[in-house]
């Protein structure tokens, strides 16, 4: 059993591990970082911290995301908080952040939701123009299919710093 | 090392029989990180102290100094059985003792052995545990044949080796201590340093050991309690130390078999038994000499060769200087930097609360006030954090004393080194970066710079070469000069030198003032040692001195003068966490550059934009003074939509200038996207010139290099607080840092450096138009100098004056109106053998002709033009008096006067003046 907190881009629902999240929040004043890779959205102060944040849309292949009233900052985790989490987390393989503090800025969040190890099901090789990798599976709700996002490779993370 | 030690061991320590406990909280890591900080700390102080004492300089303090120094780490590796630290740091201690008591002076190689034994302890310490493999036979050696060589011979007790540890006994050390205790019995040590202890001495009070056994005060015994014993010791003294809690005298004492009390008392060592109605046996005097302190260590049970009631090695016990009582303490960098990162969130919060709080300030009584005190207590407190991290330079110049005489004698040189400003406090950070490029530099100074005595005196200097370092406070940076008064650095040597590497051409080399050649040696792939000198380099280069320095923020400059000496000039910043800088805006976004890299603000107007700012080899040049720099916009280099705001509606549109500018337009030039307005702003009913046709210039400065940076809007200047870049933006080359600002927003911190590079700035074009346009104006200043230079002032007819320039003159001759003959309408004279044309001015130019009854006349006769070298003169103008011939100073008129042999007129000594141009008038003549 896992938790899992949803958001979303356009239509289409993502879920991250909640373990993950350090907060969310409506930090969308982003400054933006001239000559960063594209789907870098810019810098934050979250209260003294600076956070990078990715744009989940073109990280994804989505194409940029706007801002809107609805639009969110998915707060992650940074490593070093991570690794006292994967001490007992049952899921350590995913569990895997940045050296630095990283945000992911979506169209709007959802529920957090609770699903059973069973439910959780392979990522199929793509999801619409998602390539899958970026995928670690996807839970079928009861209207909507929730794509979880395997944040290393979203991040761009190596595995092998995984402390699992 | 925030804390001096003061020499005094702070350890305390007792050891029983059977007693493990106390064993294992010795070999506590604290205790050995605390010995290893402290024996560091010493050997720091006593590096220096021999040199000075070597140099010279008034013995007896400082033989103290080292003394309690090296007996300090004696006493702590005897105690934590560091063997060959303990047998080095003893044989280096009887030598000291030698030469205190005045049984040895300080020869050179005794200086020698003693620098190299700190050398060795210094090892040793840095690798404890490996330290007993370290081979100090050597030293010993060394040590004992000098101390054995003295003709006073060594105290026994002092020479005797360090006795040889009972199996499973501490080793202890065997010198200067105290002894409390006769032989044969369980010892305990107690500490001199004590405060008490101390003060009693202060105080006149003979000291006592006093051996309390137990069986003193069983029932069947004298029938005293531990308790009654105390208070009748003091009624006649004082307890100043025991081995056992002498507050709890019921469980305490009933451990042990014997205990030990420090007694203080005016009584004599006579008297003192009698008092305290025990035997005299058991009461033994330790002789202090006043205001002396020293750790009393632990000894050897079985061991009893050098006890006494009086041992003569207490006079041993090293001298505390006066009142010196550690008033500072250790803390963690780590902790510091937690602290430094608190009091940057802090100010952070601070700007953010002030920001806020403004709008409310007028209607909250008291809140102004309570503002202000929190802004000062919160800019306090961070400079206070920041102190912290300073440090004194002279912990880092401190070791040059010793690196430079041990690099005189090896080079067999003498080299004398002073060391100005070693107060002057640094950031840690920079000063831990500062050592490697320093030891260079001085390295270089003593190897390279400063010629052997010979060669000095043969040319005059003195004997002993000089360095000087010196370390000062200047313009709110950290200035640090290394000067050596040796053979210098010749410009053209290392010029050619860099030009046989290839890392300049000869062009360039031809170009460069004699500054920049020196300055090479800071280039990549350039050697030193084989232009400078025969002796071999030592590999890094001065390119890496340069890239430390500025990887810490500073600049490194090389000034040079043949068989003069050479100076090195390094600026550091005063700390690298917190940098003044300027926040810039550029379409609605934010950048702060460092004030470092800041060299002024230059405002040009929209009108002025074509006169200043040029094009060269595809580069925008502004022109600043008379200087030519690149100029580029940083929205440009930064890829930033360049929006322009309407100032009537508010709306934002792309600005045309973006366009022109980018690099896809073939001929995008600055100049010319502000002689196109934009489209919109022409339709406008008042058409003008806005805001936005203005250039902000920043110029920026790297490296010695110049360039503009334009930018939209300048905001205030703000201490910021560095960031790192985090990692998924690392590779931006434009940006050293992030910072946040007092509204809370993140803004990226520009790399000077980066954005030269990003914006492919050309620098070499643009010096070399500059020293072209140099090397004209030189040539015109030179041609007006030509004319200035000199002329021949003279008259044809009265009242009329002329000028020829003296160069083009080659005689002047006196001629009688009686030599003139005519020969058609030609004049002649007879000129060396040959009929010389004269030439009247009043028959070629439109001025008065010569009176006829002039008797005397002057001949001006012209330099031949080169062609025709074989004639000697070809004509001769006619004057009737020479004026003057001098330099003069005109401004050459050619309006109106066309005529050929006029060069033009002239105001000379306020005269109108014709010059004249002789060439063409003796063509003239000859053609006629």
């Amino acid at each position: 059993m896992r938790q899992i907190a949803t958001m979303r881009l356009g239509e289409q629902l993502f879920g991250v591990d909640i373990l993950l999240v350090r907060e969310i929040n409506r930090l969308v004043d982003i400054t933006p970082v001239p000559h960063a890779t594209h789907y870098i959205r810019g810098l934050v102060n979250l209260r003294g911290l600076v956070v990078t944040v990715f744009d989940l849309g073109e990280r994804l292949g989505m194409g940029r995301t706007g801002i809107s009233p609805a639009s969110h900052n998915v707060i992650l985790k940074a490593e070093p908080e991570l690794a006292r989490i994967r001490l007992q987390a049952e899921f350590k393989e995913e569990l895997i952040s940045s050296d630095d503090p990283t945000g992911l800025l979506v169209d709007g969040i959802g529920d957090v939701i609770t699903i059973e190890n069973e439910q959780f099901e392979l990522p199929p090789a793509n999801l619409g123009t998602i390539d899958g990798h970026f995928l670690s599976g996807v839970v079928q709700l009861d209207k909507q299919l929730v794509a979880v996002l395997d944040i290393a490779m979203v991040l761009g993370q190596a595995r092998n710093n995984a402390a699992a | 090392m925030l804390s001096r030690s003061t020499g005094i061991s702070g350890v305390f320590w007792l050891r029983r029989k059977g007693l493990d406990l106390a064993m294992n909280e010795m070999f506590d890591d604290g205790l050995v990180s605390e010995f290893i900080a402290e024996s560091r700390d010493h050997l720091d102080t006593i590096e220096p102290d021999l040199l000075a004492l070597e140099s010279g300089e008034e013995s007896g303090d400082i033989v103290n100094r080292i003394f309690r120094a090296i007996h300090s780490i004696k006493g702590g590796a005897g105690f934590l059985s560091y063997e060959h630290l303990r047998d080095l740091s003893h044989a280096m201690e009887n030598a000291l003792m030698l030469l205190r008591d005045g049984g040895l002076a300080l020869s050179p190689a005794l200086a020698d052995v003693l620098l190299a034994g700190v050398d060795k302890l210094r090892v040793m310490i840095d690798d404890l545990e490996g330290s007993d493999t370290v081979p100090i036979a050597g030293e010993l050696e060394k040590l004992s044949a000098i101390v054995s060589g003295s003709e006073l011979g060594a105290p026994a007790a002092v020479s005797a080796p360090a006795p040889a540890a009972a199996p499973g006994a501490v080793a202890a050390p065997a010198a200067p201590t105290s002894k409390v205790a006769p032989p044969g019995e369980p010892q305990g040590a107690f500490d001199l340093s004590h405060d008490k202890v101390r003060n009693a001495v202060r105080h006149g009070l003979n000291i006592f050991a006093v051996k309390l056994e137990r069986s003193l005060f069983e029932p069947e015994g004298a029938g005293r309690s531990l308790a009654g014993f105390l208070e009748n010791l003091r009624t006649v003294g004082e307890c100043l130390d025991s081995t056992f809690d002498s507050n709890d005298t019921n469980t305490a004492y009933a451990a042990s078999e014997v205990e030990y009390i420090l007694f203080g008392s005016v009584l004599e060592a006579d008297l003192a038994p009698v008092a305290l109605e025990v035997e005299a046996s058991c009461v033994h005097a330790i002789e202090i000499k006043p205001g002396a302190a020293s750790a009393i260590a632990a000894h050897n049970a079985s061991d009893g060769a050098t006890t006494d009631s009086k041992p003569p090695e207490s006079r041993t016990a090293a001298k505390a200087p006066k009142g010196e009582v550690s008033d500072s303490l250790r803390v963690r960098v780590s902790l510091l930097t937690d602290l430094m990162n608190l009091a940057g969130e802090l100010v952070l919060a601070r700007n953010q609360l002030l920001r806020m709080m403004e709008d409310q300030a007028d209607t909250v009584p008291g809140l102004v006030a309570l503002m202000q005190s929190i802004d000062h207590v919160t800019t306090d407190l961070q400079e206070g954090i920041m102190r912290t991290r300073m440090q004194p330079i002279g912990t880092v110049l401190s070791k040059y004393q010793r690196v430079v005489r041990d690099l005189a004698r090896q080079l067999g040189k003498e080299i004398e080194i002073t060391i100005d400003g070693s107060e002057v406090e640094v950031d840690k950070t920079i000063l831990e970066s500062l050592s490697d490029p320093l030891t260079h530099i001085i390295r270089n100074c003593a190897d390279h710079a400063l010629e052997p005595p010979a060669e000095r005196e043969a040319m005059g200097k003195r004997r002993e070469g000089r360095i000087a370092i010196h370390a000062f406070h200047e313009d709110g940076q950290i200035k640090v000069s290394i000067s050596d008064d040796g053979r210098g650095i010749d410009p053209e040597k290392v010029s050619r030198k860099a030009v046989e590497k290839g890392l300049i051409s000869e062009a360039e080399r031809a170009r460069m003032g004699d500054r920049d050649k020196v300055n090479l040696v800071f280039a990549p792939g350039f050697s030193m040692a084989a232009t400078i000198s025969a002796v071999s380099g030592r590999g890094v280069g001065m390119d890496v001195v340069r890239t430390n320095i500025e990887k810490i923020g500073g600049t490194i400059e090389l000034e040079s003068a043949v068989n003069e000496g050479t100076t090195v000039l390094l600026q550091l910043p005063l700390t690298l966490a917190i940098v003044p800088s300027m926040i810039t805006g550029v379409a609605d976004q934010r950048f702060a550059i460092p004030q470092v890299n800041i060299e002024e603000f230059v405002w040009i107007r929209a009108n002025e934009v074509a006169e200043r700012i040029e094009r060269i080899q595809g580069q925008d040049v502004l022109r600043l003074r008379g200087m030519l720099m690149p100029l580029v916009r940083l929205s440009t280099v930064l890829d930033i939509d360049d929006t322009f705001i309407d100032p009537r509606s508010g709306s934002e549109s792309a600005s045309r200038r973006k366009q022109v500018a980018d690099r896809r337009s073939p001929d995008g030039a600055l100049i010319a996207d502000d002689v196109v307005e934009p489209a919109h702003d022409r339709a406008g009913a008042d058409r003008r010139v806005n805001w936005h046709s203005d250039y902000n210039v920043v110029v920026v400065k790297n490296a010695g290099n110049k360039f503009g940076l334009i930018v939209d809007r300048l905001f205030d200047g703000e201490e910021i607080v560095v960031n790192p870049l985090p990692g998924h933006i690392k590779d931006c080359r434009c940006f050293t840092g992030n910072t946040i600002l007092g509204d809370g927003k993140v803004v990226m911190i520009l790399d000077v450096v980066g954005v030269a590079e990003v914006a492919k700035l050309h620098f070499a074009n643009v010096e070399e138009e500059e020293r072209k346009r140099q090397a004209e104006e030189r040539r015109r200043e030179a041609e007006r100098a030509k004319i200035r230079k000199s002329i021949i002032l003279f008259h044809s007819a009265p009242g009329e004056y002329f000028a020829v320039q003296q160069d083009a003159v080659m005689r002047l001759e006196r001629i009688q109106r009686d030599a003139i003959e005519l020969v058609g309408n030609q004049e002649f004279v007879q000129y060396r053998g040959k009929g010389l044309p004269l030439i009247r001015l009043d028959s070629y130019l439109p001025v008065q002709p010569i009176p006829d009854d002039t008797k005397e006349f002057f001949l001006i006769i012209p330099k031949v033009a080169q062609k025709q070298e074989n004639a000697t003169a070809l004509a001769g103008i006619v004057a009737t008096r020479i004026v003057d011939a001098f330099d003069a100073e005109m401004e050459l008129q050619k309006e109106g006067l066309n005529t050929p042999g006029l060069l033009g007129s002239a105001v000379i000594r306020d005269h109108l003046t014709l010059l004249i141009e002789p060439d063409q008038l003796t063509c003239q003549v000859l053609n006629n």
